[in-house]
């Protein structure tokens, strides 16, 4: 059988519905900036809730990403989606929070089942065990299997946003999945 | 004999330290090579590798799996930002951004709104024109251009307020009079006449002021009714003013004139000298003095405001009414200092048997100022009189100025006095009694003669001592909060400090007791390894397994040797 390659050029074209709000809020439209936070609110509102583990913190960061969002929102370039854009946003709001004094307080109560229903969205038990064993792990552990197994982050990318080492990295991300492992096997 | 052996690293280890880069494909050729064989031949890391294959897949399904906040759940976080962002800035910011034309940037606002400027200044432009027009008349030429008599022939009048009238006509702000014209005010308007060179008239309300050409071409003012102030410099030939019954001549000075309504007249000297004739009599008025007419009498004679009222009446009666000796008779002896103006111009006119002893009374006020003999009397004339009557002025001014010099000082020392009786001194006690602090008090000044150490001087004690103390109260509570706050950081810190460290020491515990456990595991393997390998050889065995202090791992392995039989000694050989 013959095979043929068939060669695509692919042009990342933006969300014109995306492009036309943030063209508009940059311009000071408060009703576009506010239709782009009603379209990502829900998925920045999970990482923030999955990767704080602390419902609290989860809406102060989503609040205070929109609200870097709008400030910073001439300086985004179109080289990526606009979600994405947020996402890192998010990431680097909540490293910040991490370091900050107040983040050294831990939080006292793990999630709540309701909780971690209401991130993992759908109610299937195997997800909400597996949401359950993530919010228990250490701090930086859960950070690091968030950023790199979850968001899909790059070691590399992960160490200069939590200003660790790459073999920190790895380390934090190869203790994490253990726990896991020994965690969902109980 | 025992010996010791070392074990061998698990192969397992790297396994489990790679499968991590094996997985995300970061793995050199070599190691994956190995790594490949070794899973297939390696229950445990076959198992370890799909659970970790497995749970990276599940984790990696979360990341498209968020729940959809409700409306109203993003309405609180949408309220939260909103609340700390401010929105219109930025609109702002794009409303000022559109005016990229650099005559923007020269002129600004101007330029940006300015088209709303040009309509405004149009605006401004009309209104002023309409202002303009509405409130100015044309104004006639040099109003000191004169007439053919060498007079002018043009006044100018301005409205001060209300609407005067010019003859029939209302009159413009700033208009003209001429001769044959006359001012009307009703009682809210009022005109100022400007006489060419001369002065100003002051037209009251209610006033009727013609302006009449004498016989001599010369243009007077005659008061019809009503007041005027007039104000008028001294000039060779100044402008007369007009009553029903006098024609007053001024020589420099300032007047008012009142006329009822039944042509009577009054007029009152405020500065300079009058004089006021009607038919052959002539009044004398200088500054201060006050003289009236009546229609069909003519002048009186001049009298003072401080005239007695009794004084004022022989005169009265003198003038316009029957006067006999009795009446002279009270005039002379009501007669003051004041009066001596009044009696100097009675010389005149009084019948010929009074005329010495109205000089003589005058004379014993004001000497004349060219005495003359008691048998000329009856022949002063107008010009003696003038002169008196200057004469009598000066010296009435004279006593004025005295008498305010003299006032002036009372006034100040009065002040003083206030100043020391009433405000200082209340003062300076005051000061004393509060603060112990000692003032003198000087005419017009004061000085600190004792003062306390403490500059708290200026300070009310109490008062002070009660914000002190309030402000240590709040120091305290101050205090209060802020070790309470410390208590509750320290707390929390020491807190957080335990958590980790408890975390850490189960990490640890962890981490040690899988590390006995799997080192157990291998000793064990190991154990029975050797034991095995010794098996073999028919050798007795005991393996010893033991584990260091530091850590390390020992293996003794004991062999139990059969015992040595010795050979039997060979047999004694006899010697040959």
């Amino acid at each position: 059988m013959n095979q043929q390659s068939v060669s695509l050029n692919v042009s990342v074209r933006r969300t014109d519905e995306d492009s036309r709000l943030i063209e508009e809020s940059v311009k000071g439209s408060k009703d576009a900036f506010k239709e782009l936070f009603n379209k990502n609110v829900s998925k920045i509102h999970s990482l923030c809730l999955r990767i704080s583990a602390d419902k609290d913190a989860a809406e102060e960061l989503t609040q205070l990403v929109f609200i870097n969002a709008w400030e910073k929102l001439k300086s985004f370039r179109h080289e990526c989606k606009f979600s994405t854009w947020l996402h890192r946003i998010a990431v680097n709001q909540y490293l910040m929070h991490v370091r900050s004094e107040k983040s050294k307080v831990q939080h006292t109560e793990q999630l709540s089942v309701d909780t971690v229903r209401s991130v993992s969205g759908k109610s299937a038990e195997q997800r909400i065990d597996l949401e359950m064993a993530i919010s228990k792990l250490p701090e930086q552990a859960r950070t690091v299997l968030i950023l790199h197994d979850i968001e899909g982050y790059k070691h590399q990318e992960i160490s200069e946003m939590m200003s660790i080492e790459v073999g920190t990295s790895k380390a934090h991300l190869h203790r994490a999945r253990k726990l896991l492992r020994e965690e969902l096997s109980k | 004999m025992s010996t010791n052996k070392s074990t061998t690293r698990n192969f397992c280890d790297e396994t489990e330290r790679l499968i991590d880069d094996y997985l995300e494909g970061n793995i050199s050729p070599k190691d994956k090579e190995i790594m490949d064989s070794h899973v297939d031949s390696c229950e445990d890391c076959k198992g370890y590798l799909e659970a970790t294959s497995k749970l990276k897949l599940q984790l990696g399904s979360l990341s498209t799996n968020y729940e959809y906040l409700s409306s109203s759940e993003k309405d609180e976080l949408w309220k939260g930002v909103e609340s700390k962002v401010d929105f219109e800035k930025r609109q702002t910011e794009e409303l000022n951004k559109n005016f990229e034309d650099p005559a923007y940037r020269k002129y600004g606002l101007l330029y940006k709104y300015r088209y709303y400027a040009s309509a405004f200044a149009a605006l401004i432009v009309v209104g002023m024109i309409f202002f303009a027009v509405k409130n100015f008349k044309f104004e006639s030429p040099v109003l000191t251009k004169q007439d053919s008599y060498g007079l002018p022939s043009y006044w100018k009048v301005t409205s001060l307020s209300g609407t005067p009238f010019i003859s029939e006509e209302a009159m413009a702000k700033l208009d003209s009079i001429r001769d044959g014209e006359y001012i009307i005010t009703n009682d809210s308007s009022r005109a100022e006449l400007f006489i060419t060179d001369i002065g100003k008239v002051l037209v009251e309300p209610n006033t009727k002021l013609m302006i009449v050409k004498g016989k001599d071409g010369r243009n007077k003012l005659s008061v019809i009714y009503g007041t005027i102030d007039a104000d008028m410099k001294k000039v060779q030939e100044p402008v007369h003013v007009e009553l029903p019954s006098a024609i007053a001549m001024d020589d420099g000075g300032s007047y008012k004139v009142t006329v009822d309504g039944s042509g009577d007249g009054l007029f009152y000297v405020k500065s300079g000298q009058v004089e006021v004739v009607s038919g052959n009599k002539q009044s004398v008025v200088p500054a201060g003095s006050l003289v009236m007419t009546k229609k069909d009498k003519g002048v009186g004679t001049p009298f003072s405001n401080l005239s007695s009222s009794v004084f004022k009446k022989a005169l009265y009666n003198f003038d316009f009414g029957n006067c006999d000796v009795s009446c002279v008779t009270t005039i002379l002896n009501s007669a003051n200092k004041n009066d001596a103006v009044s009696l100097v111009n009675m010389i005149t006119q009084v019948e010929e048997q009074y005329k010495d002893r109205v000089y003589a009374k005058v004379a014993s006020f004001v000497p004349p100022p060219h005495p003359v003999h008691r048998d000329s009397i009856p022949f002063i004339d107008e010009k003696e009189i003038e002169d008196w009557v200057t004469k009598i002025e000066a010296d009435v001014q004279a006593n004025i100025e005295k008498n305010m010099k003299h006032l002036e000082e009372n006034l100040e020392n009065l002040k003083q006095l206030e100043f020391m009786t009433f405000d200082t001194l209340k003062w300076a006690d005051d000061l004393n009694k509060k603060y112990n602090v000692k003032v003198k008090v000087y005419d017009n000044d004061f000085e600190f003669v004792e003062m306390p150490d403490s500059v708290m001087v200026y300070f009310d004690k109490e008062e002070f001592k009660q914000e002190m103390e309030e402000l240590n109260k709040e120091l305290e509570e101050d205090m209060k909060e802020r070790n309470a706050d410390l208590k509750i950081e320290m707390k929390e810190l020491n807190d957080e400090l335990n958590e980790e460290l408890k975390n850490l020491n189960e990490e640890l515990k962890d981490a040690g007791i899988e590390r006995n456990e799997e080192l157990r595991k291998e000793l064990d393997k190991a154990r029975q390894e050797v034991e095995r390998a010794l098996k073999e050889v028919g050798e007795k065995v005991k393996v010893e397994v033991n584990t260091n202090e530091d850590g390390k791992v020992e293996v003794k392995v004991n062999t139990d040797a059969p015992e040595k039989t010795e050979a039997p000694e060979p047999p004694e050989t006899p010697d040959k």
